[in-house]
This record gives C-alpha cells, sequence and structure tokens, in this order.
C-alpha cells in the first residue's frame, strides 16, 4: 500500500527497453521467414502417400501443438549443452524452439486452408495434364496460402508478443533489457508497466492494420 | 487442331463399370465417337454420364471395361495418366478457373507448366484463343470479375490452348442463367464447324439437333439408344428416350415462355 510510482523512471525506461526491440524483431521475423517454407513442407509430408512421411508429420505438429513453448525453449537450452555439450548462441536456441512451436501451427492453418479448396480446382489442373507436384506447386500451394493469409497474419502477431520469452534464454530482446534494468534502478513496477504498454502500442497498429486489410478482401471473395 | 493420324476412333468406350460402393452406377457404357465427330449425351440427372465422362479421363477409376481415348489406353495400369490428359481437353459443369491467376494466365498455365511452352509463345496462343471465344478485352481481368458465361469461355480457351485431339464438355452451361447459355453454345458450335472432336453432356436440345453429328441417349447407367439427332428427336424409337424427351421439350419451352 502507499507505493508511489514514479512516472520519471517509467518514462526513463523507454529508450532502454527499446534498445531490445532489434532483437525482439530479428527473433520474429527469422522465426515467421523460416517456418513458412518448413511448414509447407510438412503439410506435404501430411499428405504424402508414404505412410511413413505421414505419420511422422502428424506426430510433430501434434507433439509441438501440445507442449508448452517455455518448456521446448528451456529444453533446448539446457539439454544440448548439458547432454551433449553442444553450445548454441541463445539466439538459436530461441529461433530453433520457436520455429519448431510456430511451425506446428502453421501447418494446421495452411492444411485447413488447402482442405477448404474446392476439389474441382484440383480436377481442373489434373485436366489439362499435370502431374501431382505441379498440381500442389502452381494451383493448390498458392491458393491454401491466400486462403489462410488472414490466420497466419493474426499468427505472426502473437509470436511477436510471445516472442517476449526469449528473454529466459538470454536474448536481449525488450523483455530482457527491461529486467536489467529493473535489477539496476530498483523500478521493476515502472519499468514492467512500460514494457506491457511497448508492447501493446507495437502490436496494437498491426492487428488493427491486419484486421483492416483483410474485411477489404473479404467482401471481394 | 491436331488430328490423331490413325483412323480408328478419338473415343472408343467398351463395357465399362462403375459401382460407388453397392450403388451400381455404369452397367457396361459402350460408345465411340469418330475423328470430328460431335456426340451429344443426354439422359436423366443421376444416370451416371458425369461419371462415365469422368471415367474417360479417369478422374474416376472405373471398375471395368477398356476405354482409348485419344490413341492412350485409359484403362491400362501402364498408361501416363497426366500425359495422356494433355490430349482431351474437360470442360465442367462449374468452370473452376484458377481464382489467383488473371484469365491470360489461365489460359497459359497449361502450355507453360505441361508443355513447358516458352512463355512469348503461349501468350500469343493465349491470345488468339481468347479472341477466339470473343474475350480479348479481358485478358487481365480476374476470373471473380467475369459472369458464368464468361467464365465458362475462358475455361473453354483453358482446355482449347493445349491442343487436345478431344473435347469433354459435362453440362457446360447447366450452372449459367438462361440468358448466358447461348454465347458458350454458340462457342461450342463455332469449334464444332472448325472440326473439334467432342463429347458433349449437354439437355439443351436446340444445340443438340444443330450442332451434335449423333446423339446418346443415356439411362441408369447405359447407353439406351444413339442415332442422328433428326431420327431420335422425331421418332424417339425407345419409349423412355420419348418420355425423356418429351419432359425436356416442355421444360424448354416453359423456360422460354417465362423468359419472354
Ligand atoms: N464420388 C461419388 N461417390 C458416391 N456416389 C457418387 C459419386 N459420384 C457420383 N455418385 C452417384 O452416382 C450417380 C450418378 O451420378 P452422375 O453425376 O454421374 O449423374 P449424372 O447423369 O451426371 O447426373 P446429372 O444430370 O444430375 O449431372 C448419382 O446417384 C450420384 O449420387
Ligand atoms: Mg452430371
Amino acid at each position: 500500500m502507499g507505493y508511489q510510482f514514479e512516472w520519471q523512471a517509467a518514462i526513463d525506461s523507454i529508450p532502454v527497453i527499446l534498445t531490445g526491440l532489434s532483437a525482439t524483431l530479428a527473433v520474429t521475423i527469422t522465426v515467421f521467414l523460416v517456418s513458412l517454407p518448413f511448414a509447407i513442407a510438412v503439410m506435404l509430408a501430411r499428405l504424402s502417400r508414404f505412410r511413413f512421411l505421414r505419420v511422422i508429420a502428424y506426430a510433430y505438429t501434434e507433439l509441438f501443438r501440445t507442449l508448452p513453448l517455455l518448456i521446448v525453449l528451456t529444453w533446448f537450452y539446457f539439454v544440448p549443452a548439458i547432454g551433449f555439450g553442444i553450445r548454441m548462441s541463445p539466439f538459436l536456441v530461441a529461433v530453433v524452439a520457436f520455429t519448431l512451436t510456430f511451425t506446428a501451427f502453421l501447418t494446421e492453418a495452411l492444411r485447413g486452408a488447402l482442405m477448404a479448396i474446392d476439389p474441382g480446382q484440383r480436377e481442373a489442373a489434373m485436366s489439362v495434364g499435370m502431374t501431382s507436384p505441379q498440381v500442389y506447386r502452381r494451383v493448390l500451394i498458392p491458393q491454401a496460402l491466400r486462403y489462410a493469409t488472414p490466420v497466419i497474419a493474426t499468427m505472426w502477431v502473437s509470436l511477436f508478443r510471445d516472442s517476449a520469452l526469449v528473454a529466459l534464454v538470454g536474448v536481449h530482446d525488450m523483455l530482457f533489457e527491461a529486467r536489467t534494468l529493473a535489477v539496476v534502478n530498483y523500478r521493476p513496477i515502472e519499468v514492467l508497466t512500460m514494457t506491457g504498454i511497448i508492447y501493446f502500442a507495437l502490436t496494437y497498429p498491426q492487428s488493427v492494420m491486419i484486421e483492416r486489410i483483410f474485411a477489404k478482401r473479404r467482401v471481394r471473395s | 487442331m491436331n488430328m490423331s493420324s490413325t483412323t480408328g476412333p478419338i473415343v472408343l468406350a467398351e463395357d465399362v463399370q462403375k459401382s460407388f460402393g453397392a450403388n451400381r452406377i455404369l452397367k457396361g457404357v459402350d460408345l465411340t465417337v469418330a475423328a470430328g465427330e460431335v456426340v451429344v449425351l443426354m439422359g436423366p440427372s443421376g444416370s451416371g454420364k458425369s461419371t462415365f465422362l469422368r471415367c474417360l479421363n479417369r478422374l474416376t477409376d472405373p471398375d471395368g471395361g477398356r476405354i482409348v481415348v485419344a490413341g492412350s489406353v485409359m484403362t491400362d495400369p501402364a498408361t501416363n495418366l497426366p500425359k495422356a490428359r494433355r490430349r482431351i481437353g474437360f470442360v465442367s459443369q462449374h468452370f473452376h478457373l484458377y481464382p489467383h491467376m488473371t484469365v491470360l494466365a489461365n489460359v497459359m498455365e497449361g502450355p507453360r507448366t505441361v508443355l513447358r511452352v516458352p512463355r512469348q509463345v503461349a501468350r500469343e496462343r493465349g491470345r488468339d484463343l481468347l479472341a477466339r471465344v470473343g474475350l480479348s478485352d479481358k485478358e487481365a481481368a480476374m476470373p471473380w470479375q467475369l459472369s458464368g458465361g464468361q467464365q465458362q469461355r475462358v475455361a473453354i480457351a483453358r482446355a482449347l490452348a493445349m491442343e487436345p485431339t478431344v473435347m469433354l464438355f459435362d453440362e457446360p452451361t447447366s450452372a449459367l442463367d438462361p440468358e448466358l447459355t447461348g454465347e458458350v453454345l454458340d462457342t461450342m458450335q463455332q469449334l464444332a464447324l472448325d472440326g473439334l472432336t467432342m463429347l458433349i453432356v449437354s439437355h439443351e436440345i436446340h444445340f443438340a439437333s444443330r450442332v451434335a453429328d449423333r446423339l446418346a441417349m443415356f439411362d441408369a447407367g447405359c447407353v439406351i439408344e444413339e442415332g442422328p439427332p433428326e431420327r431420335l428427336l422425331r421418332s424417339a424409337s425407345q419409349e423412355r428416350t420419348g418420355r425423356f424427351l418429351a419432359r425436356l421439350m416442355s421444360w424448354e419451352s416453359d423456360l422460354a415462355a417465362t423468359s419472354r
């Protein structure tokens, strides 16, 4: 009770927190770009005519959609180092753990979109003599990506927000910088509050923009 | 059109059988289409016409019988189906244009991806074909910007771009508003005049009597009667054919009356 919230400390923390923005963006963008082709590959594996590939892909997506990200992250932080003596940079640990999880969710989004495509599309493409890989490459995957775009855009926003977890494994993102500052200025409440405000200020406009773009598109098709 | 050099029929179907579960749909269909011939297939809804057409290019696998189309034995497991389908144009009721491509790109897609035709050549051929179906001004449009009749004409151009030996049409106008069927039927009539071999499932009697060299009546999984349209439409020698045609004709005149 009677805690004196110091606005000045909160405001002073802004530039320090923002030094972590580049790392936050680096993690988010890297994970997103690496996950997209992986997700397409895993989706194709799930639809493969080889049972072996289907089972592996199914097991992978189900496993990583259920495991808490925090567990995956800390597992990759400790196990390779302690178990196998493999040194991974914090950035690499973060990207590997996030990519594994994000790819699993992305795969499901893409698969859902693929299932929503009219079977007539595939038949039209087969009727001009396309082979199965050609049908996927030229007709089905481009359409699945389009249908899934609103979902994928929303997933990007969650990824940006959830990337704060990487502070735990030592990536110098915004949350990491915030915690480091709080330890020295003894103002954790001000610093954390300001960090929250910054995340909101960066995330909310993205959400609104996505909402706008896709509301327009929906009307058209 | 690249006419096959062989003199045999372009489409040969012998005793084609197909069941879905316990449901026998095709009960031994026999049909031939000679080079340059236009055959119209008619029959009641659910009698298996679409299923038969789809067996011909193997979108559906028949259970038995023999099918040869454009020189490929479609029922031979050793046949390279994608390769065989290049010579079999297929146009369905619902057009199924690629929604993520422009009209011209839809027409170029087969030649580009399947035949590896150079872009410039494919584009020129695509433009010629769009001119042929009367849609030169729409090449940059997206499919959703076109009417149903225009979409169907693009679908026809897309199939023609492969320079098929034969074209299969499955009720190409039945999903269209009545006032749009004319433009599609005119396009098809022009193809017939150009000598293209065609097998057309259609309920458009007037079109059939104008364009078909031969009419084949389909009922309950069999071809029950075939012959020149004048004879079939006049005498309707089989009772079932007669009844079906009578129903169709009265339905058509109802439509004509209401649209007037
Ligand atoms: N993939 C499928 N699985 C199960 N049953 C099917 C399938 N495709 C068609 N059928 C059934 O086969 C029968 C014949 O269908 P088909 O579409 O060939 O008839 P049609 O003569 O083309 O009729 P329409 O004039 O209405 O187009 C129908 O009873 C239909 O329900
Ligand atoms: Mg049908």
